[in-house]
Formats: structure tokens, sequence, C-alpha cells
């Protein structure tokens, strides 16, 4: 009952509902804007997906909410903006609007930190400090999401996919399930973004992962001051994994393209992931936590 | 002898003086080393226990007029003990008290009455996960010793029982039980 309750909330609602919003600009054929077929549509299946998903898991929080988990389902709505807003064509605006956000989700996540814990100095150094990561972060991350080659547009989404998947994982191993959950629930609602990239070409996603990133900030955020991540290294390999396809536009890679260069990207994404959940498990004893401790069968005494 | 008199009632007075201690409010340093608080849940319904092992605070005890007894209770979040590592994490994890951001779980007294000899109803604010909330309990005073050092200890016990969800601790419910009781022990050294 709880597995199958885990997966519905966590996989077939938000594919349910992020398809609603991802199939929905089918009927839209002369649509014409210069920016791109359904530029809407991720966006929107986003961060609509992310609401209900989250309402149905967790419930309406009081506002404002008690607890900094509770934020990102603001900070879902947030990323409807902020995904729409990158399809302005100004600089300062886009500027703006992703300091602005990160400052928001920053302040939001870390309140109680500030308010009881740092001191005035700690504070202004830690929110500089991620500012700055963040920022360069997001503009490594367009990077990698701004592709315009056909075939080539299917690999951010692989890439964020993998990454919720990732997060999901360590999440799990960091002790928390509840961001377990709304971590999943981002890969999920890549499934149906995924297939409409894969068989309409004039689909274009090129400019909405703004709005998956800010969301997975405020998770990292969460499972960085609030949970338990078994290694600093592990966890740094996992939320930077993405930006390792970087390495494919190294002149050595230049022959490689289509398909071959999706599998290579992947595979650059994958390892780092690979030894930073190996790094985050757990790996003393077992014990039964989540079972039964079959060792206590034997009797300790002989006679 | 008007001398002898006046030195007398003086003494008399001092002596009264020193002896009045005994009437008036005592207060007792809450000694985590001889206080916890045991939790009771459910898990798939079946009894689970736990406890929080670091305990400290303040109790005063005012024989004469019971309503100027109060109770400060601090408990630290991530003391708790399910005598089980990784279930300890999962609990001071944002899934349950989320002990980074609510790093305690606070009573403070606002009323006393007393209940009989040793019992005191004490109604007062326990912050539990963040959230603030009037509840009424019932203290039992139990004993008063001298310790090994030749203080004075003294303490009591007191039965809580709460739904977790009204203190926003609503992850899990269909695991966890939603019903939780605390039995809280605490003993105090006479300052």
């Amino acid at each position: 009952m709880f597995a199958t309750n885990m997966i519905f909330q966590v996989m077939i609602l938000p594919i349910v509902i992020s398809s609603i919003f991802m199939f929905a600009w089918l009927p839209h054929k002369k649509e014409t804007l210069p920016i791109g077929k359904g530029f809407w549509s991720f966006p929107f299946s986003f961060g609509i997906s992310y609401l209900v998903v989250y309402l149905y898991m967790f419930g309406i929080p009081q506002f404002p909410p008690n607890e900094s988990k509770d934020w990102i389902l603001f900070v879902a709505l947030l990323s409807i903006f902020v995904g729409l807003s990158d399809y302005i064509e100004k600089k300062y605006v886009n500027y703006v609007v992703k300091i602005l956000s990160v400052l928001f989700v920053q302040i939001t996540a870390l309140y109680s930190l500030i308010k009881n814990t740092w001191s005035i100095n700690e504070s202004v150094l830690y929110i500089s400090g991620m500012t700055i990561f963040s920022l360069v972060y997001w503009i490594l991350f367009e990077k990698i999401t701004y592709k315009t080659e056909e075939i080539q547009r299917i690999s951010p989404i692989i890439t964020t996919g993998i990454l919720a998947g990732a997060t999901a994982g360590l999440s799990i191993l960091s002790s928390s399930l509840s961001l377990t959950q709304i971590s999943g629930a981002i890969g999920s609602v890549h499934i149906p973004i995924f297939l409409v990239s894969l068989f309409k070409p004039s689909f274009s996603t090129k400019k909405s992962f703004s709005s998956v990133l800010i969301i997975f900030f405020a998770i990292w955020i969460n499972i960085w001051f609030y949970s338990y991540p078994k290694s600093s290294i592990g966890f740094f390999l996992i939320i930077l994994a993405p930006l390792f396809s970087l390495i494919s536009e190294f002149k050595f890679f230049n022959k490689i393209s289509g398909i071959k260069l999706i599998i290579l990207k992947t595979i650059l994404v994958i390892i780092p992931i690979i030894a930073g959940l190996i790094m985050s498990f757990d790996f003393s004893p077992k014990d039964d936590y989540y079972g039964f401790n079959f060792s206590t069968d034997k009797y300790i005494y002989n006679s | 002898m008007k001398n002898f008199i006046k030195k007398t009632s003086v003494l008399s007075s001092l002596f009264l003086l020193l002896a009045m201690p005994s009437f008036a409010a005592e207060t007792y340093d809450i000694d985590p080393v001889h206080s916890s608080v045991i939790y009771k849940t459910q898990h798939f319904g079946v009894p689970n226990f736990g406890a929080f092992t670091n305990v400290s605070g303040k109790v005063v005890f005012d024989d004469k007029d019971p309503s100027k007894s109060s109770v400060d209770l601090v408990v630290k979040t991530d003391s708790v003990d399910s005598f089980n590592p990784k279930r300890d994490e999962h609990l001071k994890s944002p899934d349950f008290f989320n002990a980074k951001q609510f790093p305690e779980i606070t009573f403070k007294s606002k009323k006393v009455k007393a209940k009989g000899k040793m019992a005191f109803d004490v109604t007062g604010d326990l912050t539990l996960h963040g959230v603030t909330k009037e509840v009424k309990v019932v203290f039992n005073r139990v004993g008063k010793a001298k310790g090994m050092k030749g203080e004075t200890r003294s303490g009591g016990d007191v039965m809580i029982k709460l739904k977790r969800s009204d203190f926003g601790m609503k992850e899990m419910l269909k695991v966890v039980a939603d019903e939780v009781t605390l039995m809280v022990g605490v003993e105090g050294i006479m300052k």
C-alpha cells in the first residue's frame, strides 16, 4: 500500500500532469513565434506538475511555511516565471531574474539558520558565496541546454533526468525520504518532455531548463543544510555532474556527432554521478532498519 | 538585661531567616545525566520506543505558593536515540524532527496549580518542530534527597500525549503513528 502510494506520487501523477501540458501545445500548428513552438509548455508542465505533486504529498503548507522544504512549493510556482522569463531577449532582464530567484531560494531555505544559528557575517558570506556559485553554475548549465541542433535537443533532457534520479538517490542516502520524493518527481516529469522532444523536432525546450534548475537549487540546499549527506565530495560530484558534459566540446571530440555525441555526453554525466553516489553510500554495517537482521537467527550460545 | 533581650531577638530573627528557605521557592537546575524523555509511538501499529538523552532546564518548587512554581525544559532534538543509528538520522532529517532547523524542543510553564500535595496542574507552551502549542500536563513531584556531595536533589515526571501532525510533523503518517506519548523524568540539583 505504501509502495503503491509512493509510485503514484512520484511517477504516475507527475507523468500524467506534465503529459497534459506537454501535449497541449500540439494543436497550435500555426504558432510561429521565433522563440520556438510550445515554449510555454515546458515551464508550465514542470511547475504545475510540481505544485500538484507537492500538494498531494504534503498538503497545503501554512504561509509563510514553517519548514524550509515547504518553500519548494513556492519555488515551483516561481519556476514557471523563471522558465518563461528566459525567453525575454534582454540579457539584463535574464540576469536580474537569475539573481532574484537565486536569492529567493536561498533566503527562504536558509531563513531559520540565518535567524537562529549564523552570525550576520556568516549569513552574508554564505549567501553571497552561494549566489556567485549558483550564477556561475546557471551560466555553464545554459551552455549545455542551449543546443539548437535537432538531435542534440534531447541531450539536456537526458542530463537533467539523470540528475533528478541522482538527486533522489542522494536524498535517500542522506536520510530524507520527502526530498527523495520531490527529486524523483522531477525525473518523472522529464518522461513526457523527452518523448515530445524525441518525436517532434519542432518542439523547443532549449531555454526552459531554468525552471528545472531553480527547483534543483532548492532541493540541494535542503539536502546540504538539513539532511545528512555522507560525503561532501560525493555531494558536489553529483550536483556538478551536468557540467562534465562540457568536456565533449573539447577539440578532441570534434569529430563525434549525432547519437554518438549524445551517448558521450550521457557517459560524461553518469561517471561523476556513480562516483558521487558510491561516496555518499553508507558502508557502515547493515542493521535491521529497513528489514530484519537475519544474523540473529542463530543462538548466541552453543550448549 | 535589655541588651541581652535585644541580642537574643536579633539572633532568633536570624535563625528564623535561615530556616525560611524550606518554605520559600526552591530552584533546581535539571541534571541532564539523570533526566530523560522517553517517547512511545507505533510503527505499522507495533509499539516502538526511543528517547531524547539531552534534557536541561530549570524547575522551581514553591511549597508556600504553588502558583509561583515553574518548569522550563529544553530537549536537544539531535539527542534522539531510537536504538538504531540509521533510524536516528532519519528521525533527525526533514522527514521528522528536522533537527538542524529546529534544534530544540522546549516547554515553558505559564500557570501552575497545586493538585494534591505532590502533584501540579501545569499549563505551558510546548514548542516542537517550530510550532508552539499550549498544553496542560500533570507534573508529579517524586521526592527530595541528599546527593553524594550533600547537594539537595528533587524532581518529577510528566506524561504528555500529543499528535505529531498538530506540530507540522506530517510525513509517513501511514507508517509511523500520529499519536506520540512522551514520558519525561527530570532530576534537579538545588541551587
